[in-house]
């Protein structure tokens, strides 16, 4: 029994950090999710997508989920052409390609910013702390 | 103190918590007065989700109406839930979208009654 201790204790400690490491990254992760809005993610991240892209390449509409299902037309088609051509100064070429591009990326935009500025009050405490949401649950919960 | 559980039981588990964290100093007058006000300005994600799913069939965008984004429902309107992306990203996160909401009605809520009362 004394002869195998070591060796199971060495490979519980071995576990274990590789365990702690793993605990360790899987909560920094969850932290980021949680405090950062998938949605603002997703929106920021195709606008910055479309702006960095060649609009004549048009090599990205090979992702559109109706055209992969052999539909011709949606009322969608050309929408990312137009903000890629309003990113790259074309403002002319952008509404004639599709009409909803440049007041897409102020919609969108807006909706990002609101998003992060007013992130869920207490599930994201971590990073929101020298935000404008932290005041306010303080407000709410200061209130007799 | 109030308890959420007991007086709106068919809350979300985040929605509740979030609740009680509002209605933990109210008298009872008050939060049941609270609960009746919430529970009927309240969006169940489950409708959300099914709205979104809308966009799949026939019009997109109706989730962001009925949640009080106009801009975002013209935008997925006129484009087909920007090409059914959109769409699927809501999907994804109704249940957020739901809670943003519904936190922030809770809290004017609480706002009025504790004005009112």
């Amino acid at each position: 029994m004394p002869q195998s201790r070591p060796a199971e204790a060495f490979v519980i400690r071995r576990y274990g950090l590789i365990d702690k490491i793993i605990t360790t990254v899987h909560r920094l992760f969850q932290t980021l999710v949680q405090s950062v809005s998938l949605e603002a993610v997703v929106w920021l991240g195709a606008l910055a997508w479309l702006a960095l892209s060649d609009p004549d390449l048009s090599a990205h509409f090979s992702l559109c989920p109706l055209k992969n299902l052999g539909f011709a037309w949606c009322p969608g088609c050309g929408l990312g052409t137009s903000v890629s051509l309003a990113f790259h100064g074309q403002i002319v070429e952008s509404i004639h390609t599709h009409p909803m591009g440049i007041p897409a990326i102020i919609i969108l935009v807006v909706r990002a910013v609101s998003l992060l500025l007013n992130s869920p009050t207490r599930f994201n405490h971590k990073f929101s702390k020298h935000w404008r949401s932290y005041g306010q649950r303080n407000a709410i919960n200061a209130q007799p | 103190m109030a308890n959420a559980m007991q007086l709106m039981p068919n809350l979300e588990n985040d929605e509740m918590v979030f609740v009680q964290g509002l209605i933990k100093d109210m008298n009872d007058n008050q939060a049941q007065q609270f609960a009746a006000v919430y529970t009927s300005r309240r969006k169940e994600p489950q409708m959300i989700l099914l709205t979104a799913l809308l966009g799949f069939i026939v019009i997109a965008g109706v989730h962001r109406f009925i949640l009080g984004q106009i801009g975002m429902g013209f935008l997925f309107l006129f484009t087909g839930g920007l090409c059914f992306i959109g769409t699927i990203v809501d999907l994804v996160n109704h249940k957020k979208l739901a809670f943003e909401y519904n936190t922030k009605t809770a809290q004017q809520v609480a706002m009025m009654v504790r004005a009112s009362n």
